[in-house]
Formats: C-alpha cells, structure tokens, sequence
C-alpha cells in the first residue's frame, strides 16, 4: 500500500545498506533517524553488525552521538529502576515496569540505542494510594496541579497525573490500565497482572512477552501524535521478530490472547502495518485467528492509508495536503477512542479556550 | 524556499536555507570566506531562518528557526535574524555533536600558542577575543571550543564573534577595519552585533590547537592588564560547569579535561584596556612569560 518506501525504513530492514548509500542519501537518513527518534535504534543496529567503521567518519560521528545520548540515559534509568524498586518495596508493591524501561531492563534489542521521555511503571488501581505516597517519599512530586487536570488524570485516564524526581528530575508515568478509564475499549487489567513476570533474575518485574507485544499495538493504535509512531512500530516489530525467533507456538497464542483481552482488531492493525512497513514475519495462523476481528474493507483502507502517511519520516518538505489530514483524522480519532463524545467536547473546548496559556494549538492537546 | 546552500563551517557541513532576503545579505557577508560544498555531499546540519506563521500567512515581523524540518518553540523579532540564525547552530551543535567535548569558551591562536579563554557571560571574554583577533591572532572559536580526544585538539569554527553591549562601540573604534554587522537589540542578550572573523582564520580553520595557556579573563573597570595564578583543580571544576556534554563523556570526558588542563597553564586575566590585554597576551605568544 505504501507508494515508496522512505530511505529510513529501507536501512532499518537492511542495515548494511547504510554502507553502500551515496553521501547524500546518508545524511537523509541521519536526518529522518533523529526526527523519528530512531537515529540510536539504527547506530545500535550497526553497531551489532560491526560495520560501524566502514562508514564515512561524519556519518560514523552521527551514530556514535545517538548511541551516546542514549547509553547516558539508559545508565540513568537502570538507577532510577533501583530507586523506583526500593520505593515500592517500602510499601510491600512489586516494580512492573513497561515500555522502554521494561526494554532496556530486560535487555531487549527494542530497548538498545532507544530514547525515552519517561519511566512507565503500572500499579494495580486499588494500590495506586500507596505507590503514589511511596514515590512522594522517595522524591517524585506529582505535576498538573490544577483541579481540572486533576480531574483529567484521576477519573478519566490509565495514569495518574506524571511525577517527577524534586532532585533528579527524572519523570515517571504511574499507571493502573494500558487504556483510559473512559475508553471505548475496557480491558481487564487484573488479566495482565495475572501473567507478569521477572525481568531476569531480578525482582523487578515486567508483562508477559505476549502481553507486551499486545500492550506496545494498544498504546500505538491510540496514539494521536505522529512524531513517535514510526519508532513505536519499529519496537514491535523488534519485539515481534525477537519473542518469535524459533517459538512458532507463540503465533497461534499471540491473537488468542489478544482477543481474549478485547484488543484483537488492535494487533491486526498493527499486525499489518508491521508487515506493510517492516517486512515481518507473520504466520499465516494468525491472521486466520484474527479473522473474525478483520474490520471491514474501506475502514480498513482509510486507516491503513492514514497511517501510512503518517509513519512517513521527515522527506524535506513541508506536510502535503493528505498527510495534514492523515495527521487530523489519527488524531481525531485516537481522542474517539479515549474518550465517550460529551466527554470528549468537554474536554476539548475547555483546553482550546482556556487553557491555551498551555497549548496554544489543536494539535498539542491531552 | 529552495534548498539553500551547503557550506563548510568548520568540521561541520550546514545546509542553511532562508526565505527572509535580509538574512540571505547578512549571512553572505559574514559567511563570505566560507567554502561551498556541492549539492550531493553529505550534510551534518540542516537549517533554515524563515519567517515565523502568523494568522494571515507567513509573519512579516518574527522569524523562527527550523531544524530538521522542525520549528523551533521560540520566535523572535526579524532585526534578530542573525544572531537567531546563531543561537540555533549553537543548539544544533551543542545538542547533537557528542563527538566531541564541547566547551564554552573563546579560543585563539598565535604562533601556535592556542590559548581557551573559558568564561561566563558579561566576563569581556568576546570583546577580548575581537580584539585579539584584529591584532593578528587566530581566532578559532568565540562560543564553543570542540575537543577530540581521538587527535588531542581543539578545533573551533570561526564563526562570527558575537559582540554584546557596550563592546559593540569599543571594538568600532578598537579595529575600524572590522567587518562587524548591524547591532540589533536582543532580550536575550541586549545590544548584539556579530563581527566577521578574519579571512585567514577561516581559511586555516582545520589547524586546531592544544591550549598552552587556560586563561580566565574578567573585564574589570580601571585594572591594570595582569595574569594571576589560578588552582587547575578549580579550573577542571569550571571547564566541566562550562561543558555542554561533559555528563554524557562520562569518565572519558573528565579524563580529557584532566588532559587539557594538566597540559596548560591556568590563569585568571584582569583587564581594563584593550591594548594593554593584547600586549600582556603577545608577550605569551612570542616568548617564554613567567607563570604568575
């Protein structure tokens, strides 16, 4: 479906291609790999095929930089993993970390070179007390303190408002859902606690591969900014080819559980664009599982059309008139599937007018 | 807009595109000795200063800077059009070149002898700098010194010094022969004018230097021009504290530092006149000075 594909995605299918690019096209991918986030990923790539040293020297210094910055910050999240753990462990609570710290915790090669904003940390609901007090006290204050967005956090959403280290500055999502409370989708998160397991042989704990597989497509399917959507997939296509790698079972066992939590038709999108973009692998067994969840044909297509502008990177030009209303519809409709409509309304006049002080733009909101 | 063009600023490749005519004049001037490079090589940076978007269309009256594509949060008046165009290089390189240790310091040469003058703002270290370099030393860096620790060198970019205030005046009648740009008034940074390197440091702007000499200098009103003493372990302590990246280095970084300054001697410089600064400082260039 993609018209062509973007240089980006082409090296990160096939790294060594990076060596074999005129010096133009290098620079082109540098600057898609920084704007989608993806430029650490790729290095690290190169890195693990050991042809880091046969690129040009300022390509070489563009890689190394990415891998850098993203050692750096990795070394800061293992720290703040142990902080978060003695933390919780005061209260007698488990860590479950997810996404990119759960990546980097369990050394995932989704989590080598990647960058991350923030630590996501998930918490049962009727415990979210106590973590929240237990954080307070080892340094993490909560941020959104006026009343609305309080409101906002606590009663509509899968997080509590984000919290950050007083000293440290390093900011944490605390969630009880992978979904927001008002979702049109309800998961039962108690089946997710059911299969969390250790990171390793520490005591920290993450989901259950699958349960990761499927919580990285629920996240991405509902996200309505495009800046990391490329990088999201790219993660679960990593974490796709990585727990399948020679586990053939697991194929069949990925869409029954998906449907089993209510997110079936989410990982066949994902599914898709995984294969449309990345090439990945997919067994046949599990697209006759999902079978029963394939939207119809021209939802199907608009979404798939969409999507596909948006998870183009930056080509040197400035948003055609398709990806500005690719960009409107995924955002529009990733609020529609956060949020019941009056909420929704509510929601969207009150930040436009009177919390523009803030946001400024339509496109910047929640 | 079209695709700009692509220069050689030091060891960086910058694509620089604009769509603002007055910015096109200014930098064609300061950036004159500059290489070009041809369309198809490789670029580090690309960016562009175009006119910021207002309600009806492009604004005729602020400017932002894009990098990647990508507009930076912050716009500014079109008087400041040049000093944005550097602010926003300085991000780029500050932000994304880990390659190498980067300082915030001036850095001059003379008869090889490469001298960092590491300072925080309001010290006199660009006025300074402009006035050694329209004295025959080298001018290497104004804003950032980039160590490599692969080769032990500093290298700079002679990019334009940036003049602030009341040096803007001063360094006028200082060297009357100065290339220096319109001053345009900065909330950042007051009353700012960008003054061109001279043409032989941008020619000879790949010789990087390992500084002899660290030296902290202060603009003090009425003060004789004098050297004093100054404990390297305070200046590692400052050099780090004037790092962008220091903290990403890690240990590397502090043993590069611990390099640099176990390899130079460190002084503070006190200073009232500039002719006064610039003998004190060729007397290092030419022959052996006692340390203070």
């Amino acid at each position: 479906m993609s018209t062509h594909e973007s240089i980006l995605v082409s090296v990160l299918r096939n790294p060594v291609r990076t060596l074999s690019l005129r010096p133009s096209e290098l620079a082109q991918v540098i600057q898609q790999g920084r704007r989608a986030n993806l430029l650490g990923e790729l290095a690290s790539r190169l890195d693990e095929l050991g042809v880091t040293d046969n690129l040009p020297e300022a390509a070489r210094d563009h890689f190394s930089s990415a891998l850098l910055i993203a050692c750096r910050q990795h070394d800061v999240v293992r720290r703040e993993i142990d902080y978060l753990r003695s933390a919780l462990a005061r209260v007698k609570l488990p860590l479950i970390l997810l996404k990119g710290a759960a990546y980097v915790a369990g050394a995932h090669l989704a989590g080598s070179g990647r960058v991350f904003s923030d630590i996501d940390l998930l918490v049962r609901k009727s415990d979210i007390a106590n973590a929240e007090a237990a954080l307070r006290l080892a340094g993490w204050q909560g941020t959104h303190l006026k009343s609305y967005d309080q409101r906002y956090y606590r009663k509509w959403m899968h997080e509590i408002p984000p919290m950050v280290h007083v000293r440290r500055e390093t900011c944490i999502d605390v969630h009880h859902a992978i979904l927001p409370i008002v979702a049109r989708t309800s998961v039962d998160t108690e089946k997710l606690f059911e299969r969390v397991q250790p990171i390793g042989r520490t005591d920290v704990l993450t989901l259950d591969p699958l349960d990761m597989i499927i919580h990285s497509a629920t996240h991405l399917m509902h996200e309505g900014e495009p800046d990391n959507l490329l990088r999201d997939l790219y993660d679960i296509h990593l974490l796709v080819s990585q727990a399948f790698r020679g586990n053939c079972n697991l194929w069949s066992e990925l869409p029954v559980r998906a449907l089993e939590l209510g997110l079936g038709r989410v990982l066949f999108y994902t599914l898709r664009l995984c294969e449309e973009v990345f090439q990945t692998e997919i067994s046949s067994c599990c697209w006759i599982l999902l079978n029963p969840v394939k939207p119809f044909i021209l939802p199907r297509w608009i979404l798939m059309v969409a999507y596909h502008r948006l998870l183009q990177p930056y080509q040197g030009r400035s948003s055609t008139l398709l990806e500005k209303l690719s960009a409107h519809f995924i955002f529009l409709r990733s609020h529609w599937l956060k949020m019941p409509l009056p909420l929704l309304v509510a929601h969207i006049t009150y930040k436009y007018f009177f919390a523009r002080d803030k946001v400024g733009e339509l496109s910047r909101i929640a | 807009m079209g695709g700009g063009i692509l220069l050689k600023i030091g060891p960086f490749s910058v694509r620089v595109a604009t769509d603002l005519p007055v910015f096109a004049r200014q930098f064609i001037s300061s950036y004159a000795d500059f290489p070009l490079l041809d369309a198809g090589d490789f670029f580090d940076f690309d960016v562009a200063v175009v006119r910021a978007e207002g309600v009806f269309g492009s604004s005729r009256r602020r400017v932002c800077f894009l990098t990647d594509g990508r507009r930076s949060s912050s716009e500014l008046p079109v008087e400041q059009v040049s000093p944005t165009f550097e602010w926003g290089l300085n991000w780029c390189i500050a932000s994304q070149a880990h390659q190498y240790l980067i300082i915030h310091a001036a850095v001059v040469e003379k008869d090889g002898v490469t001298v960092l003058l590491p300072a925080p703002p309001g010290s006199g270290k660009s006025t300074l700098c402009a006035g050694l370099v329209s004295r025959g030393w080298r001018l290497l860096s104004d804003e950032m010194a980039l160590y490599d620790s692969d080769q032990n060198m500093v290298f700079g970019m002679a990019r334009p010094v940036s003049l602030k205030g009341q040096s803007v005046e001063i360094i006028k009648q200082f060297a009357p022969c100065a290339r220096l740009g319109d001053a345009v008034n900065t909330v950042a940074k007051g009353r700012v004018a960008l003054m061109s390197a001279p043409s032989e440091s941008v020619f000879r702007v790949d010789e990087g230097g390992l500084p002899a000499w660290i030296i902290f200098p202060q603009y003090v009103p009425g003060a004789v021009a004098e050297l004093s003493r100054f404990s390297p372990a305070q200046t590692l302590v400052t050099l780090a504290e004037q790092s962008f990246n220091f903290d990403l280095h890690g240990v590397d970084g502090f043993e590069a530092l611990c390099g640099i300054v176990a390899g130079a001697r460190c002084a503070r410089f006190s200073y009232s006149s500039l002719d006064e600064a610039i003998s004190v400082f060729d007397d290092l260039a030419g022959s052996f000075v006692e340390y203070p």
